[in-house]
């Protein structure tokens, strides 16, 4: 299930990649599934199919899906791991760790916030 | 009697069809019986109003408004219910009794007016539909109302925009969608394809489409076959519901709807298919002259399959509900609603309530009450769908009754001048050259004992006009009265002196000569294949019947026609 708020200032493609990320790593949708096509899914939505294609273009740049012409869009089968995706998951962890630290979370607290987190992304 | 019969036929199963769904909206909603439930009774001072919610019920929404424990706690719910059932009542049986009068009515003088019966025979459904909107559209507002007051009582902040105030609108922007849902949500849907199987076997009347009626009942089948069609692909482009946080209820849900509702409509184009051929049949048959057994057979066959798909409809929603209540508790599913989805409902007059949300995409939503979907009036194809359909009704009934309205007052005019003789100031104009007329002559019985079927015309106990089919003469135009033995002036054509010939010049000549429109004699079998093939090869006129408003007029007329063409009308 994803969920896209369309009041939010963070914008709807965007909104719409990272709940793809997150279905994906919470294994909702498991290696080779397939999406719904653009128009589908924008019609689900109710959101313009450029806004959808341009998710699926991106998740497809970043690994995470491929094209297959007779099966449509897939989810890739392995996400290889890249130095500009390692320069990037660092730099994102620093700043929210940073955020943490000076909204007063200790050390345990944000090993034990990961640490529940990971596990709905195990296996 | 006739009329009598299609006015019963046409309305009463539609009444009491309409009547079942609505009282269904309340579905405890039964004033003086009670039940266990979690509802209130009013016993002491109101006899009426004991009304029951069954918590384990499904419904949880009626009228699109979604209903809270609260509310069905409160006694001003139970008495909205019990209101609703006996308004209902009131309006069923009032409709009823306009039906049985209307039908009464149709026995007697009135159908000498053609709008009047018309008006007689439409208008109490038209009245049904309308009161029982009204009923609807008040208690859904007693009921928003009370939403709104308990909701302000309670401080929850949720109040109702068509009471005036502003409801909070958080959970509006937020979308929920099930990817495995929005990718197989059609797949069970019959194929679009199929629809070309109904639209090639209505394709095969064309056969038989000689004439204008013909044409047009073909005409009318392609257009119903194509709105079905419409509605079909609207159908699989409905936004997802998300009944669940579990993907395969949301599945088995949507697809179970759109699969439903799918065949439905591809049901309704097959039916639609098999209803032009029986009225084709009826209509190849009428020309060739049908009795009123035959026609009865084909009305009450044609009220069937009208029925039909309503039935279907409602089998349809039934099955679709009951799963619905089988696999999702309703307090779960009300968590992924759009909350203020209930006011965006708007009442219309006739055509019920209709959905107006800009921010909802899709086209069609479901009913809010009744079966089957409301059209989003907010895009811009639900609104030309919807005033198109509004438009189209307003102006069929406009033109039906201002036709009959003016053949029922107009009194038809017959000219004549150097190029031959004109009727005028008809719905059925005629012109007729010099050459085409054989002979002319008066007659105060030529259409006493003739058999006229009509075509395309006006008959009613008062007046006939238009074409008809004569027994053993072939297309005619008529434009007589028939309230009283008027004389009545018959015109001769071409077409009637050659059939005479044809007739007369075959082996078994015997009988059918007609001597002043009047069949004398009987025909023989030869005669009348003779006859029919000669028919079959043209339906043009063979012969006209006139008839003024008076009998004085009618006398004037032949008289100035004498003068005109007196080798036409010596005897």
């Amino acid at each position: 299930m994803i969920q896209i708020d369309l009041s939010s200032e963070v914008p709807i493609y965007l909104q719409l990649r990272n709940q793809i990320i997150l279905a994906i790593a919470r294994g909702e949708l498991k290696t080779g599934d397939a999406l719904p096509t653009v128009r589908q899914l924008a019609e689900d939505i109710g959101v313009n199919p450029m806004t959808v294609s341009k998710t699926y273009n991106e998740l497809k740049n970043q690994g995470y899906l491929e094209t297959n012409l007779r099966q449509g869009t897939l989810v890739r089968r392995k996400v290889e791991r890249t130095k500009k995706q390692e320069e990037r998951l660092h730099a994102e962890l620093e700043l929210l760790l940073a955020e943490a630290r000076l909204s007063g979370y200790d050390e345990k607290e944000l090993l034990d916030t990961t640490k529940n987190i990971l596990k709905r992304y195990r296996g | 009697m006739f009329l009598s019969i299609i006015s019963l036929l046409c309305n009463l199963p539609v009444i009491l069809i309409m009547y079942y769904l609505y009282k269904s909206e309340f579905p405890s909603a039964r004033a003086g019986v009670r039940r266990e439930g979690f509802g209130t009774h009013h016993g002491a001072n109101c006899r009426t109003s004991s009304v029951s919610w069954n918590r384990s019920s499904s419904k949880r929404a009626i009228m699109a408004v979604r209903i809270t424990d609260e509310m069905a706690a409160d006694p001003e719910f139970s008495e909205i219910g019990a209101n609703y059932a006996k308004s209902l009542r009131v309006v069923l049986w009032m409709s009823l009794a306009f039906v049985v009068i209307g039908a009464v009515l149709l026995n007697t003088w009135i159908t000498g007016y053609t709008s009047i019966t018309l008006f007689l025979a439409i208008a109490p459904l038209f009245l049904h539909v309308y009161l029982t909107n009204r009923v609807v559209f008040r208690a859904r507002r007693q009921l928003t109302a009370l939403k709104s007051r308990l909701s302000a009582q309670s401080g929850t902040g949720a109040t109702d925009t068509s009471t005036g105030t502003s409801a909070s609108s958080a959970s509006d922007s937020i979308r929920y969608v099930d990817l495995v849902t929005s990718r197989l949500k059609n797949e069970t849907m019959p194929k679009a394809a199929w629809f070309l199987v109904p639209a090639l076997l209505l394709s095969l009347l064309w056969i038989w489409a000689e004439n204008l009626p013909m044409q047009l009942l073909i005409g009318s089948g392609y257009l119903v076959i194509g709105a079905a069609f419409f509605l079909f692909l609207m159908m699989s482009r409905i936004p997802i519901k998300i009944y669940s946080a579990d993907s395969q209820t949301n599945l088995t849900l949507n697809q179970a709807y759109r699969q439903g509702w799918g065949r439905y409509w591809l049901a309704l184009a097959f039916a639609v298919t098999i209803l032009h051929f029986c009225l084709a049949f009826g209509l190849i048959r009428y020309y060739e002259s049908l009795s009123e057994l035959w026609s009865l057979g084909i009305l009450l066959l044609a009220t069937m399959l009208t029925l039909l798909p309503v039935l279907y409809a409602i089998r349809v929603h039934r099955r679709f509900k009951a799963l619905e209540q089988r696999l999702t508790q309703p307090d779960a599913s009300a968590l992924f609603e759009r909350r203020n989805e209930e006011h965006y409902f708007i009442e219309d007059g006739f055509m019920g309530f209709q959905y107006n949300n800009p921010e909802n995409p899709a086209f069609i939503v479901n009913a809010p009450v009744g079966i089957g979907q409301a059209i989003n009036i907010a895009s811009k194809k639900g609104r030309i769908y919807y005033y198109a359909t509004k438009l189209v009704i307003c102006v069929a009934l406009l033109f039906a009754l201002g036709i009959s309205l003016f053949e029922d007052i107009s009194s038809p005019q017959l000219a004549v001048g150097d190029e031959g003789i004109r009727i005028h100031q008809t719905v059925y104009p005629f012109r007729l050259s010099a050459e085409e007329i054989v002979q002319i002559e008066l007659s105060d019985s030529a259409l006493v004992s003739a058999k006229l079927h009509k075509l395309v015309g006006t008959a009613s106990k008062r007046i006939l006009r238009g074409d008809f089919k004569q027994e053993g003469v072939g297309k005619v135009k008529v434009y007589v009265y028939q309230d009283s033995l008027h004389p009545v002036i018959v015109v001769h054509l071409k077409r009637d002196s050659a059939k005479g010939e044809a007739q007369t010049s075959g082996d078994q000549t015997q009988g059918d000569q007609t001597q002043g429109g009047q069949t004398q004699g009987t025909q023989t079998r030869g005669d009348q294949k003779l006859n029919q093939n000669v028919q079959r090869q043209s339906y043009d006129v063979v012969r006209v019947y006139f008839g003024a408003n008076t009998p004085e007029e009618t006398i004037r007329l032949y008289e100035m026609l004498k003068a005109r063409f007196p080798e036409k009308t010596a005897q």
